[in-house]
């Protein structure tokens, strides 16, 4: 560990009603702050000097330590910070404010918010990628899929752009096997287990926590291949005020206005933004030889969405936050084209809201306690007048209310362990044409996990730390499940040797127990030749991933990620016919799905250049027969590629007392390998390559900064379909134009 | 340095040793003029724009070749969701729902010699009245039929029937629309040609789907019942009158049937069944005609497509292997024995008989 004399940032607080702090001469507290984002850090260690713990900083940076007696030497840690030491004196009235400075190694500077037990990604067993805030800037796209679809083991299923779903397909698995969390809490759909990644705007987006691998014994049902969870735009360090305006290919427009303020304890950000395309993007058709250019129609989208953020101090253990987002969205839904005169009239409304509410509050000093609540509707209409079955046009609807509570406890048992344990409960009420009758259903899953380092093993060369965890959940009636997961992260100590000493290498390796339960159209759907199965099983499923880490500093940063995946699927839930016209779904498939992902980052300090690469395999095959006779056991499942890579070029300069304050811009190239869109492996949809670029700016008109990007996609003019049947647009241009006080 | 060049290399690597594109099929070779052939139109999967394929079974030659307007097109596809086929003066006329349009070809060298799109249609049955030269073209979605004209192609006319019309019928200057309604409808619109105008709409049961002419002229309808209402309706077949519109004799089955109806000039009609556990058909039960007496399971599997041979009186019967492989064509002899199989392609929907 680096320790080193700081300089201390030292402010005088006083609070919101003028009261200066009053605590005892012999309580130290403080806020600890990201010297570069300013933001608070929580879950750093205080230590004295005899190594020992003294207190955690809670969720909001905070600390309190009581000091018997002065002088006293603290030192401040956290994994992707940089050490600090502070001798204090004598007591002090006011505030610590300690800035730590993040580690170049942007591995370990995340807290992995989404994880049950607070983490860093270089303190987890998991394979975690964390899409930052930054990243997010330079990346081009306005969706979640854009965001996404470059991260090594999903893939990214497009039915076409702009209007068009995106679902995720991660490590070779459905799409109902992700789940998918917001702020830490569920928002995949119970209807249908879908979570449309093109409805979700990347602009209020902080950042996006991608957990591989099965994680039920933590986040409970759906966490089969792994959990993404998305963190929303937090609130700012001081008041500020932004508006924006795209404008692009296709009819592309989009605007967006937010604003933060901070009045004492009390911090809000507001987000409105509204989208509009026509998506009439042209297209090639292909018939043999015979090409023929096309227009995509009824591929328009119209949607708006506001959020609020706020947070609340309440007292000095106790912080009370509050987020609620809106969501309304019109679009045309396309539908395959298969031929000269593909016309579809379908279109789609969807609205989703969500409120949560979370307090949290130090039991003690090494104890912290979470309680978040949601409330979520999500409603959605599918309507096709050109679809007509005995007189009646194609108009299903859903609506689900849900309500959730999710209270935690996180334990410092010791310098060594920590424990976290903690319940969600869950009621949804459902309610629809494609179900015979309104549904509720209610869900219960407890939880306890914990992480424990091994000192006294191989203490010299590596710390070894073991997470075991386990759940039970109950769903509705009769699903249970019991979801154990044990990992191991080995991190070896950096070498005093020559040119070993700047490596940094850990090895981690994780097997779980995981499960999807059925969705509620699965069990209770009834119309358009569809009807469910109330005696469904769960899908259970074994995965086990094992990787390595490395990352060297030398001529800027590498950091080096190979990790090795196996998940064994069985009772896949298949539909099926059920001998009267119509099809049923049944538990009836065992899967295999495993593969490889590896990743490259390098990059010079202050992001001046920055090179990204990975690589993923991934084999997803059906290991049994869907029906007797069936000819396509061990076939490759549709939709999954084989491989694909990802690389990506970014320039960043940051200029000071200029007018210019900040240019760069990314080039990104990702492969896509072939896939195959039949049971039996014989038709195949061919591999392609993407490029995007983008160019951005900062200009500094103090106290107002304005920015500009420009963004190109589909650079080269590639002619691909991720889906067969729906066709990808060509080279189209967005440009974004805003200003920030 | 050296560490950033072993890196570049290791990328260089892993680019280039990714997999390639396998091997799509051999650019398929015109099928030879064949005397005696079985042409099967395979739909294909739904979303494919070039999932309908034209298989053609040489019956003195015992092969079947694949692909046949590809390998006598330069490629050119059919297009999506191939759904009927008929022959009639040399020619082969195809249907495709997914793409809404009619491919003519030769038999001859199977070189497309028409095409016509037909944007909204929603098609899914064609008749060919070469009395009066058209083409009746159901539109399923659309509840109605539209009119053509035989040797251009072009739209005449369109008449309203009923729900989700299907399987069609001639019968002097009358013809026979059966409404479907995927079970939701219960009639057969009947339309005084070439007036196009409606003669009258008869009530039957759920589902008419199938019609078939027998040697005495009456037609049968094939109605597949529906799972759905309440309380659910089982198949049944009717014995329609075409002069005097009335229903002379009527079938009822205990189970649902998939509602193709054939009729051969051996005495029986066949029917498809349904079978638990499958979406694309069923067994074949066989009518007597003179006595309406019915065997059940006259030959045991899941049929999705049936047709008898005019001249052998075989029974081709094509299993769809649920649309997860190629399709499989059997063929029975007149006492429902298996004489001989060849595989064919992906959702064998239509059969017919060049002789």
């Amino acid at each position: 560990m680096m320790t080193r004399v700081i300089h201390i940032v030292v402010g005088i607080l006083f609070c919101l009603h003028g009261e200066g702090y009053s605590h005892e001469a012999k309580h130290v507290k403080g806020i600890l702050l990201d010297a570069v984002s300013g933001d608070r850090i929580p879950y750093v260690q205080i230590l004295n000097e005899k190594d020992l713990v003294l207190a955690i900083s809670d969720s909001a940076g905070r600390f309190t330590l009581s000091v018997p007696t002065f002088p006293v030497s603290l030192s401040f840690r956290l994994d992707g910070y940089e050490g600090q030491a502070l001798l204090l004196d004598a007591p002090i009235d006011t505030m610590l404010r300690i800035s730590l400075r993040p580690r170049l190694f942007t591995m370990g500077e995340i807290v992995v918010t989404s994880a049950r037990l607070s983490q860093t990604l270089s303190s987890s067993p998991s394979s975690i990628r964390v899409i930052s805030k930054e990243e997010i800037s330079r990346t081009s796209g306005t969706s979640l899929a854009d965001l996404l679809s470059p991260v090594e083991g999903l893939f990214v299923k497009n039915y076409g752009a702009g209007s068009g779903a995106k679902t995720i397909s991660q490590r070779g698995m459905g799409t109902e096997h992700t789940l998918f969390l917001l702020n830490g809490m569920r928002i995949s759909n119970t209807q249908n287990g879908l979570v449309d990644l093109g409805l979700l705007p990347v602009d209020e987006i902080d950042r996006v926590e991608v957990i591989r691998g099965g994680h039920s014994a933590s986040f409970g049902a759906d966490a089969v291949a792994g959990v993404i969870n998305i963190v929303p735009g937090s609130i700012p360090a001081q008041n500020t005020v932004r508006a924006a305006s795209t404008v692009g290919s296709f009819g592309y427009r989009r605007y967006q206005l937010s604003g933060g303020f901070i009045s004492g304890q009390l911090g809000i950000r507001l987000h409105y933004g509204q989208e509009k395309s026509d998506e009439d993007f042209p297209f090639r058709f292909h018939n043999g030889n015979n090409v023929t250019e096309l227009q995509r129609a009824n591929s328009d989208l119209d949607a708006r969405f506001g959020n609020i953020n706020a947070s609340l101090t309440l007292d000095d253990e106790t912080e009370l936050h509050a987020f609620a987002s809106v969501y309304r969205s019109e679009r045309g839904v396309g539908g395959p084209v298969v031929g000269l005169s593909s016309t579809s009239n379908a279109r789609q409304n969807d609205e989703d809201d969500v409120l949560q509410i979370g307090l949290g509050s130090d039991l003690s000093k090494t104890a912290h306690l979470t309680t978040n609540i949601q409330i979520r509707y999500a409603y959605q209409r599918y309507n096709d007048p050109g679809l007509v079955v005995a007189n009646v046009p194609l108009n299903t609807y859903f609506k689900n209310l849900e309500m959730r509570i999710e209270p935690k406890i996180e334990v410092q048992l010791s310098a060594d362990s920590r424990l976290a344990t903690g319940f969600d409960l869950a009621h949804v009420k459902a309610e629809g044409n494609s179900m015979k009758s309104n549904r509720q259903r209610t869900q219960f899953g407890a939880y306890m996990l914990g992480d424990h380092h091994l000192r006294s093993i191989a203490a010299r060369f590596a710390d070894i730390v073991l997470f075991p965890a386990v759940r039970y959940d109950v769903v509705g009636s009769d699903v249970s499940a019991v979801s154990p997961q044990f990992g191991l992260l080995v991190s070896f100590r950096e070498s005093d040797a020559g040119v070993l000493k700047r490596l940094k290498s850990a090895l981690r390796a994780s097997i779980a127990r995981s499960f999807r339960s059925p969705t509620l159209n699965e069990l209770f759907f009834n119309g358009g030749g569809g009807i469910g199965n109330p005696n469904l099983e769960p899908e259970r499923s074994t995965s086990l991933d094992a990787g390595v880490s490395l990352s060297y500093g030398l001529f800027g940063d590498h950091q080096i990620q190979g990790t090795y995946f196996r998940n064994d699927m069985t009772d896949r839930i298949v539909w099926v016919a059920a001998g009267t016209g119509a099809v049923t779904p049944k538990n009836l498939r065992s899967v295999r799905a495993e593969g490889f992902e590896a990743s490259y980052r390098w990059s010079l300090p202050d992001n001046l250049v920055r090179l990204e690469a990975n690589y993923t395999s991934a084999e997803s095959r059906k290991t049994s027969a869907d029906y007797p006779g069936d000819p396509n056991i061990n076939a490759q499942l549709i939709y999954i590629p084989l491989e694909m890579v990802n690389l990506s070029l970014s320039v960043e300069k940051t200029f000071d007392n200029s007018l210019l304050d900040q240019l760069g811009g990314t080039f990104a190239h990702s492969f896509v390998g072939y896939r195959y869109y039949t049971e039996d492996n014989t038709g195949f949809l061919p591999s392609y390559w993407v490029a995007n670029m983008n160019i951005r700016a900062r200009l500094s008109f103090r106290p107002i900064t304005a920015f500009i990007k420009c963004e190109i996609s589909n650079l080269f003019n590639e002619d691909y379909q991720v889906i067969i049947g729906y066709p990808m647009p060509q080279r189209s241009f967005r440009l974004t134009v805003g200003v920030e006080y | 340095m050296r560490a950033q060049l072993l890196l570049a290399v290791l990328l260089l690597f892993i680019l280039t040793s990714c997999r390639k594109d396998p091997a799509g099929p051999d650019q398929s070779l015109p099928a030879p003029p064949v005397l005696k052939a079985i042409y099967v139109l395979n739909e294909g999967n739904y979303g494919d724009p070039a999932g309908a394929r034209l298989s053609l079974h040489d019956v003195d030659g015992d092969t079947t070749y694949y692909d046949v307007i590809e390998g006598a097109n330069n490629g050119t596809h059919l297009g999506s969701t191939g759904d009927d086929l008929k022959l009639y003066n040399g020619r082969a006329y195809i249907l495709m729902s997914g793409s809404e349009n009619i491919v003519v070809v030769s038999l001859v060298d199977h070189v497309i010699q028409q095409s016509a799109t037909y944007p909204g249609s929603t098609p899914h049955d064609i008749l060919i009245d070469s009395v009066r030269s058209r083409i009746y073209m159901t539109r399923l979605y659309a509840n109605s039929i539209l009119i053509l004209d035989l040797a251009s192609l072009s739209v005449l006319d369109s008449v309203t029937v009923g729900a989700n019309p299907q399987g069609m019928a001639l019968s002097g200057n009358s013809l026979f629309v059966c409404n479907s309604g995927y079970g939701g409808d219960r009639t057969v619109t009947v339309i005084a040609v070439p007036a196009d105008t409606i003669r009258a709409t008869l009530t039957l049961d759920d589902g008419p789907t199938g019609i078939a002419a027998a040697p005495d002229g009456k037609l049968w309808v094939a109605c597949t019942g529906n799972a759905f209402a309440s309380p659910p309706t089982t198949g049944k077949v009717f014995v329609l009158n075409p002069s005097t519109l009335a229903v002379e004799n009527s079938i009822t089955f205990t189970e649902n049937l998939w509602g193709s109806i054939v009729i051969g000039d051996d005495g029986y009609a066949y029917i498809v069944g349904v079978t638990s556990g499958s979406f694309y058909g069923g067994p074949i039960h066989r009518i007597f005609l003179s006595t309406r007496a019915v065997r059940i399971n006259f030959v045991q599997g899941t049929f999705f497509a049936l047709a008898v041979d005019p001249l052998s009186d075989e029974i081709y019967a094509a299993d769809a292997n649920e649309f997860m492989a190629n399709g499989e064509m059997n063929v029975f002899s007149n006492d429902g024995a298996l004489m001989q199989f060849f595989t064919v392609q992906r959702g064998p929907g239509a059969i017919a008989f060049k002789r």
